[in-house]
């Protein structure tokens, strides 16, 4: 059997659509998101009286004449993983007055993605056989849970012991250990850990199990971030390099530690793709490049005796 | 109000480095004081150069491989640098390629120039002692002959391996302590290059060295020259041509290592203007800091005993022709020199001590990236994977350990070839050939066009319908080429041996296409293949 691995694709069109065709692409029977598919970043469009529009992005201001330059940007923002808002200078400053409104706007867009997604998802692997896993991550919003359910082909496996082919079972949590940034899956540690212990104690054979959690282990390479001060500024040390530190979870770790099972599939920091073993177990953390349209991943190539091969990609 | 983004609460926001930090980065890799020794060799391998025109023509010409950087580092604003941009943008054999044999060349340097930082550096302390305390009869004195013992074969192998242990010790121990070890390097260099230029200045210049010299050295200044002369070399004679070629290899070599930015861009915010900022900048300091040295150097002991005594030096084409030369096989460093220009030796040693450290840290830095690089090579399987092993405090020892390895070769290659080292610049240009022609054909190919298109705005700027990436890719090719060619001349004019080609080929350059294609037809029969790794997926 061989799995492709992804993660943190963070709203970005382009690499979903990746995705949707990286099973066939890799010839892998079992494709897997990990976590946090929804973006962070509105990029409002703001029609002007004389019924141009004007954007900033990336620094670079837009002017667009005419609706074939607002859906060419709209595109790029999208595939960037942001969500283009086509908008007047008058909602505009109904936003600065009521930031809730921004709040309810990014509920709004990211349901509608998350939407078109799935059923894209469901169009183009009506006929494959690849078995589809996509899971939310302490990014996500719990509104979108509804909508992966409702999908005919993604699986949202989070919170489940899954049976994923004849010999080996996954299990799969996108809550992560509490961040600075209090994000909607962020779980004190001891809440971590019974929600894994809660599927773990399901597990039938855990030698060849498999841990899809979100989270990387602490105390490993999958989880170097960097240090941040009560500002949530980093600190750096002598010529500019991030003190890094271990961001990961000590459930994830504990767990790993504790079970050993067969393989760890991880994500959420970005720059910290890494594999290492813990023990029997090997863990993989791909990193995300979801902003260039860089689809990060792994293929890992199992059979009943475990693990025969893995590769980091980049589709 | 237009120009408002609207940004949630969310994880993983994490570049770290700062513009300031970037271009701190950028300038402490390469070592500032090399130029310190590229003085001699210069004169040496194209007669007629003029160092301070040398550095003026070949700094800014430096600027169009750094903006190619900047637009790839803009355009792809992941850590990785040339292996990843190759991989993507041409295929993952020449992209390896090219990170090879940059890596090849960091590693080369950090064996060799442990060689300069004892020779050049901390032996010139004890040289310019015997000078000072011994005058004419300096090498009679125990202090030189201490440094001769030093600079022999038996006792400068143990001493600059453990040299090289202790700098890859402190590469092992972590990114802070080799920052550290940077920072300490570029105020050593900067002290150094500041007393040696207030040793020129006050010390009198050109008239109290033609003193000091003729006093201390046993022969006079008139006779190196005329010596020289007298052996068919070009003394007093400048050629603007020769300037130009001359500055374009080693002031350019010298400025290598400041695109080592490219490589930790991920980790950098505000990537444009940190790009911009960090390897232009380092550029124009490192100009500010060689013309100061340069003309120092000219103004104190005069462009013509440069061209004399480089002929007389080690590697030059009068080594050991004429028994007048005072300083047989010692390398007449200007860190040494200043011993006979000022009275005050303090001058000279502090310029020596700042060589040796800044060196010694210069070390360091060029292995850093190559490191890095070993293990990321190793974890996309093109190297054994135990290679990205790691200690329980998470160090990769196992690319610090072949790092250190690959060093102590070209380390002990350089104890019996001295000279051949400069040669490697080969491998350096070939590999920025292939940055060049990735720059080009970015976007244009089916896959680079992908990436192009997607860029910000800048990357996508066009001149006359050409985009500026692709121009400066072909600028890059041709300036890299240049170089190529130019390091080839003394080979053709047969003022170097072969051997150093054959060194640098089959060291820097084949080994990579052999690595790659053994590694990729090994995981073929066995593994994933290789070949996936880099392979767009379509996403229609």
């Amino acid at each position: 059997m061989r799995i492709y691995f992804t993660t943190d694709v963070h709203g970005s069109t382009v690499c979903f659509k990746k995705f949707l065709n990286a099973a066939k692409f890799y010839s892998a029977d079992v494709a897997i998101v990990g976590g946090d598919i929804t973006g962070k970043l509105i990029i409002p469009i703001v029609q002007q009286a004389d019924g141009t529009y004007s954007c900033k992005h990336q620094g670079t201001p837009y002017a667009l004449n005419n609706q074939d330059e607002v859906g060419h940007l709209r595109k790029r923002i999208e595939d960037q993983g942001y969500y283009p808002y086509i908008t007047n200078k008058n909602e505009m400053e109904d936003f600065a007055k009521q930031t809730s409104k921004v709040d309810d706007l990014f509920t709004q867009l990211m349901l509608q993605r998350v939407e078109e997604w799935v059923k894209l998802a469901d169009e183009r692997l009506k006929d494959q056989k690849v078995a589809c896993y996509v899971q939310p991550g302490n990014d996500d919003r719990y509104q979108i849970d509804p909508i992966l359910d409702k999908s005919q082909r993604i699986i949202n496996p989070d919170g489940k012991v899954i049976l994923i082919d004849e010999s080996h079972e996954m299990i799969s949590t996108g809550h992560a250990n509490i961040t600075p940034w209090d994000c909607p899956r962020d779980e004190p540690e001891e809440k971590l850990a019974e929600i894994i212990e809660a599927m773990a104690s399901k597990v039938k054979d855990m030698k060849n199990c498999i841990f899809n959690f979100h989270c990387p282990p602490y105390g490993t390479h999958l989880d170097q971030g960097p240090q941040l001060d009560e500002n949530l500024t980093p600190k750096l040390d002598a010529g500019g390099a991030a003190r890094m530190t271990s961001v990961g979870s000590a459930s994830v770790r504990n767990a790993i530690d504790k079970y050993q099972p067969l393989l760890g599939l991880h994500g959420h920091i970005h720059e910290s793709k890494a594999s290492e073993r813990l023990g029997r177990t090997l863990i993989l953390n791909p990193g995300s490049e979801y902003g260039e349209g860089v689809l990060r991943g792994a293929l890992i190539d199992l059979d009943k005796k475990g693990i025969q091969s893995h590769l980091f990609v980049q589709g | 109000m237009t120009e408002q983004v609207f940004i949630r609460k969310a994880s993983g926001l994490t570049r770290v480095i700062g513009p300031w930090s970037a271009l701190a980065y950028a300038f402490m890799n390469p070592g500032i004081m090399y130029a310190f020794l590229y003085l001699i060799w210069t004169h040496q391998l194209y007669p007629g150069v003029d160092m301070p025109i040398a550095s003026a023509i070949a700094v800014p010409l430096m600027f169009i491989p750094a903006l190619l950087y900047i637009w790839f580092s803009i355009s792809m604003p992941r850590s990785g640098g040339e292996y990843i941009w190759g991989s993507r943008i041409i295929s993952p054999a020449w992209g390896f390629a090219a990170g090879w044999s940059l890596s090849m060349v960091g590693l080369s340097w950090a064996g060799s120039c442990i060689y300069w930082a004892i020779s050049y550096g901390a032996n010139m302390v004890l040289r310019a002692l015997a000078i000072s305390q011994g005058g004419a009869n300096f090498a009679n004195q125990p202090l030189w002959a201490t440094a001769n013992l030093i600079d022999s074969t038996p006792v400068l192998l143990p001493l600059g391996t453990v040299l090289i242990i202790s700098f890859m010790a402190i590469m092992w121990r972590g990114a802070r302590a080799s920052m550290l070890l940077a920072w300490i390097g570029v105020v050593s260099g900067t002290i150094g290059t500041a007393a040696f230029v207030l040793g020129v200045f006050t010390g009198g210049g050109l008239p109290s060295f033609i003193t000091g010299f003729n006093t201390m050295s046993g022969t006079t200044y008139d006779a190196v020259l005329n010596a020289a002369k007298t052996g068919g070399w070009p003394v007093g004679v400048y050629s603007l041509g020769v300037s130009a070629t001359g500055g374009i290899t080693y002031v350019a070599l010298n400025s290598l290592g400041s695109t080592y930015t490219a490589n930790i861009i991920g980790e950098i915010k505000d990537v444009r203007k940190s790009a911009i900022l960090a390897m232009l900048g380092a550029l124009v300091l490192f100009f500010v800091y060689w013309e100061i040295f340069y003309s120092s150097a000219y103004y104190g002991f005069s462009g013509d005993f440069w061209a004399a005594a480089s002929y007389f030096a080690p590697g030059g084409s009068g080594s050991g022709t004429w028994n007048g030369w005072p300083l047989g096989a010692v390398m007449p460093m200007p860190n040494l020199m200043l011993a006979f220009l000022n009275s005050n030796v303090w001058f000279s040693i502090i310029t020596s001590l700042g060589f040796a450290i800044c060196t010694y840290a210069s070390c360091m830095g060029m292995a850093f990236g190559p490191v890095r690089n070993l293990f990321a090579y190793s974890f996309d399987r093109v190297l054994p994977t135990a290679f990205s092993s790691t200690d329980r405090k998470g160090s990769p020892w196992a690319a610090v350990a072949l790092g250190a390895v690959i060093a102590e070769i070209f380390f002990i290659i350089n104890v019996f070839y001295y000279t051949w080292i400069a040669y490697s610049i080969l491998a350096w240009f070939f590999a920025w050939a292939i940055v060049g022609v990735i720059g080009i054909i970015f976007p244009y190919t089916a896959r680079g066009k992908q990436i192009f298109e997607k860029s910000p705005e800048i990357v996508k700027k066009k001149v006359v319908g050409i985009p500026l990436i692709a121009i400066f890719g072909v600028l890059t090719f041709i300036i890299s080429i240049t170089i190529d060619y130019y390091m080839l001349l003394p080979f053709l004019q047969g003022l170097a041996s072969s051997l150093y080609i054959w060194i640098t080929g089959t060291m820097f350059i084949i080994p990579s296409f052999v690595i790659y294609y053994l590694s990729r037809i090994y995981h073929r029969a066995k593994h994933v293949p290789m070949e996936l790794q880099f392979k767009e997926i379509p996403p229609d």
